[in-house]
Protein backbone atom coordinates (compact mmCIF):
# COMPACT_ATOMS: atom_id res chain seq x y z
CA UNK A 1 0.00 0.00 0.00
CA UNK A 2 2.23 2.47 -1.18
CA UNK A 3 -0.37 4.68 -3.01
CA UNK A 4 -3.03 6.66 -1.62
CA UNK A 5 -4.14 8.42 -4.45
CA UNK A 6 -8.11 8.31 -4.58
CA UNK A 7 -8.49 7.04 -8.11
CA UNK A 8 -5.95 3.96 -7.17
CA UNK A 9 -7.81 3.22 -4.55
CA UNK A 10 -11.05 3.71 -5.54
CA UNK A 11 -10.34 1.24 -8.78
CA UNK A 12 -8.74 -1.32 -6.40
CA UNK A 13 -12.23 -0.91 -3.97
CA UNK A 14 -14.08 -1.86 -6.76
CA UNK A 15 -11.72 -4.76 -8.06
CA UNK A 16 -12.35 -6.00 -4.73
CA UNK A 17 -15.86 -5.62 -4.45
CA UNK A 18 -16.65 -7.27 -8.27
CA UNK A 19 -14.15 -10.18 -7.25
CA UNK A 20 -15.73 -10.91 -4.23
CA UNK A 21 -19.14 -11.18 -5.94
CA UNK A 22 -17.90 -13.23 -8.71
CA UNK A 23 -17.05 -15.42 -5.94
CA UNK A 24 -20.52 -15.60 -3.80
CA UNK A 25 -21.91 -16.17 -7.85
CA UNK A 26 -19.56 -18.84 -8.26
CA UNK A 27 -20.81 -20.52 -5.43
CA UNK A 28 -24.33 -19.81 -5.95
CA UNK A 29 -24.01 -21.84 -8.97
CA UNK A 30 -22.83 -25.06 -7.55
CA UNK A 31 -25.08 -24.76 -4.93
CA UNK A 32 -27.92 -24.02 -7.02
CA UNK A 33 -27.62 -25.71 -10.75
CA UNK A 34 -29.71 -29.08 -11.13
CA UNK A 35 -26.85 -31.30 -12.11
CA UNK A 36 -22.96 -32.04 -12.70
CA UNK A 37 -22.42 -30.48 -15.68
CA UNK A 38 -24.14 -27.12 -15.64
CA UNK A 39 -22.45 -26.74 -12.10
CA UNK A 40 -19.20 -26.99 -14.04
CA UNK A 41 -20.53 -24.80 -16.67
CA UNK A 42 -21.38 -21.91 -13.61
CA UNK A 43 -17.91 -23.09 -11.32
CA UNK A 44 -15.63 -23.19 -14.60
CA UNK A 45 -15.70 -19.28 -15.56
CA UNK A 46 -16.64 -17.58 -12.74
CA UNK A 47 -14.14 -18.89 -10.65
CA UNK A 48 -11.48 -18.25 -12.45
CA UNK A 49 -12.34 -14.47 -13.19
CA UNK A 50 -12.70 -13.90 -9.70
CA UNK A 51 -9.00 -14.30 -8.81
CA UNK A 52 -8.62 -12.65 -11.93
CA UNK A 53 -10.04 -9.82 -10.92
CA UNK A 54 -8.68 -9.32 -7.23
CA UNK A 55 -4.82 -9.96 -9.12
CA UNK A 56 -6.08 -6.62 -10.83
CA UNK A 57 -6.11 -4.82 -7.20
CA UNK A 58 -2.98 -6.06 -6.49
CA UNK A 59 -1.33 -4.81 -8.78
CA UNK A 60 -3.26 -1.57 -8.96
CA UNK A 61 -2.09 -1.30 -4.97
CA UNK A 62 1.74 -2.30 -6.02
CA UNK A 63 1.41 -5.22 -3.67
CA UNK A 64 2.11 -7.51 -6.82
CA UNK A 65 4.94 -6.93 -9.86
CA UNK A 66 2.74 -7.03 -12.84
CA UNK A 67 4.33 -9.71 -14.83
CA UNK A 68 4.15 -12.49 -11.31
CA UNK A 69 0.02 -11.59 -11.70
CA UNK A 70 0.02 -11.80 -15.62
CA UNK A 71 2.05 -15.39 -14.98
CA UNK A 72 -1.00 -16.11 -12.74
CA UNK A 73 -3.46 -15.23 -14.64
CA UNK A 74 -2.90 -16.75 -17.65
CA UNK A 75 -1.59 -19.92 -15.43
CA UNK A 76 -5.35 -19.72 -14.34
CA UNK A 77 -6.72 -19.16 -17.74
CA UNK A 78 -5.36 -22.05 -19.45
CA UNK A 79 -5.86 -24.35 -16.03
CA UNK A 80 -9.25 -23.90 -15.80
CA UNK A 81 -11.20 -24.91 -19.01
CA UNK A 82 -8.60 -28.23 -18.80
CA UNK A 83 -9.69 -28.93 -15.55
CA UNK A 84 -13.33 -28.16 -16.15
CA UNK A 85 -12.93 -30.58 -19.32
CA UNK A 86 -11.56 -33.55 -17.18
CA UNK A 87 -14.40 -32.88 -14.79
CA UNK A 88 -16.94 -33.52 -17.65
CA UNK A 89 -15.14 -36.10 -19.10
CA UNK A 90 -14.89 -37.73 -15.60
CA UNK A 91 -18.82 -37.31 -15.36
CA UNK A 92 -19.49 -38.81 -18.15
CA UNK A 93 -17.72 -42.08 -17.80
CA UNK A 94 -19.24 -41.86 -14.61
CA UNK A 95 -22.59 -42.29 -16.36
CA UNK A 96 -24.06 -38.61 -14.58
CA UNK A 97 -26.87 -38.14 -16.22
CA UNK A 98 -28.13 -34.64 -17.33
CA UNK A 99 -31.12 -33.33 -15.81
CA UNK A 100 -34.20 -33.55 -17.91
CA UNK A 101 -34.69 -30.33 -20.05
CA UNK A 102 -30.97 -29.56 -20.13
CA UNK A 103 -29.11 -29.68 -22.92
CA UNK A 104 -26.28 -32.62 -22.77
CA UNK B 1 -10.49 5.86 1.30
CA UNK B 2 -7.96 3.84 2.77
CA UNK B 3 -10.19 2.81 5.42
CA UNK B 4 -12.81 2.34 2.86
CA UNK B 5 -10.54 -0.42 1.20
CA UNK B 6 -9.57 -1.87 4.61
CA UNK B 7 -12.83 -2.61 5.25
CA UNK B 8 -14.19 -4.16 2.06
CA UNK B 9 -10.86 -6.18 2.08
CA UNK B 10 -11.77 -7.70 5.48
CA UNK B 11 -15.75 -8.02 4.49
CA UNK B 12 -14.44 -10.06 1.18
CA UNK B 13 -11.66 -12.10 3.53
CA UNK B 14 -14.72 -12.86 5.91
CA UNK B 15 -17.05 -13.68 2.67
CA UNK B 16 -14.22 -15.83 1.50
CA UNK B 17 -13.92 -18.10 4.21
CA UNK B 18 -17.56 -18.42 4.59
CA UNK B 19 -17.78 -19.78 1.21
CA UNK B 20 -15.16 -22.10 1.78
CA UNK B 21 -17.14 -23.17 4.75
CA UNK B 22 -20.51 -23.77 2.20
CA UNK B 23 -18.35 -25.75 -0.16
CA UNK B 24 -17.09 -27.88 2.66
CA UNK B 25 -20.37 -28.92 3.79
CA UNK B 26 -21.32 -29.46 -0.18
CA UNK B 27 -18.18 -31.89 -0.14
CA UNK B 28 -19.58 -33.62 2.77
CA UNK B 29 -22.96 -34.09 1.46
CA UNK B 30 -22.38 -34.51 -2.00
CA UNK B 31 -24.66 -36.45 -4.74
CA UNK B 32 -21.52 -37.91 -6.36
CA UNK B 33 -18.09 -38.50 -6.83
CA UNK B 34 -17.71 -35.66 -9.50
CA UNK B 35 -20.13 -33.51 -7.23
CA UNK B 36 -17.56 -33.54 -4.73
CA UNK B 37 -14.39 -33.01 -7.18
CA UNK B 38 -16.15 -30.20 -8.38
CA UNK B 39 -16.28 -28.84 -4.81
CA UNK B 40 -12.99 -29.40 -4.46
CA UNK B 41 -12.11 -27.48 -7.48
CA UNK B 42 -13.87 -24.21 -6.00
CA UNK B 43 -12.51 -24.41 -2.69
CA UNK B 44 -8.74 -24.41 -3.81
CA UNK B 45 -10.08 -21.54 -6.12
CA UNK B 46 -11.20 -20.07 -3.33
CA UNK B 47 -8.23 -20.58 -1.43
CA UNK B 48 -6.73 -18.69 -3.88
CA UNK B 49 -8.16 -15.77 -3.89
CA UNK B 50 -8.16 -15.96 -0.17
CA UNK B 51 -4.70 -16.04 -0.24
CA UNK B 52 -4.38 -13.18 -2.89
CA UNK B 53 -6.87 -11.01 -0.45
CA UNK B 54 -4.52 -11.64 2.43
CA UNK B 55 -1.55 -10.24 0.18
CA UNK B 56 -3.67 -7.02 -0.51
CA UNK B 57 -4.56 -6.78 3.12
CA UNK B 58 -1.64 -6.99 5.11
CA UNK B 59 1.21 -5.99 1.90
CA UNK B 60 2.77 -9.54 1.74
CA UNK B 61 3.92 -9.36 -1.64
CA UNK B 62 5.55 -12.79 -1.40
CA UNK B 63 2.57 -14.72 -0.74
CA UNK B 64 1.47 -14.27 -4.85
CA UNK B 65 4.40 -16.83 -5.28
CA UNK B 66 2.58 -19.05 -2.63
CA UNK B 67 -1.13 -18.51 -4.40
CA UNK B 68 0.97 -20.13 -8.02
CA UNK B 69 2.62 -22.90 -6.11
CA UNK B 70 -1.29 -23.79 -4.59
CA UNK B 71 -2.64 -23.58 -8.37
CA UNK B 72 -0.41 -25.59 -9.87
CA UNK B 73 -0.54 -28.01 -7.15
CA UNK B 74 -4.40 -28.24 -6.98
CA UNK B 75 -4.64 -27.88 -10.93
CA UNK B 76 -2.80 -31.07 -11.02
CA UNK B 77 -4.71 -32.84 -8.40
CA UNK B 78 -7.94 -32.41 -9.66
CA UNK B 79 -6.95 -33.66 -13.07
CA UNK B 80 -5.79 -36.63 -11.55
CA UNK B 81 -8.42 -37.44 -8.90
CA UNK B 82 -10.97 -36.50 -12.10
CA UNK B 83 -8.62 -38.96 -14.02
CA UNK B 84 -8.94 -41.63 -11.03
CA UNK B 85 -12.65 -41.21 -10.48
CA UNK B 86 -13.58 -42.00 -14.56
CA UNK B 87 -11.30 -45.00 -14.91
CA UNK B 88 -12.22 -46.42 -11.57
CA UNK B 89 -15.99 -46.08 -11.54
CA UNK B 90 -16.41 -45.90 -15.34
CA UNK B 91 -14.65 -49.79 -15.55
CA UNK B 92 -16.73 -50.92 -12.85
CA UNK B 93 -19.99 -49.53 -14.71
CA UNK B 94 -19.31 -51.13 -17.73
CA UNK B 95 -18.10 -54.27 -15.99
CA UNK B 96 -22.09 -54.08 -14.42
CA UNK B 97 -22.68 -53.70 -18.17
CA UNK B 98 -24.31 -50.12 -18.29
CA UNK B 99 -23.39 -48.28 -21.39
CA UNK B 100 -22.92 -45.37 -20.22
Amino acid sequence: MNESNVLVLSLALAAVVVGTAFSIVGVLGLLRFPDAYSRLHAVGKVSVFAVSILLVAAVVLGVAAIGKAMVLMVFLALAGPVLSHALARAARRVGVVAEEGSAE
Amino acid sequence: MLEALYVALDVAIVVHLVLIAICLWRLWHGQNAIDRLIALDVIGTLVIALIVLLAIRKGWAMWLDLALGFAAVGFAGTVVLAKLVAERVGDEASERGASR
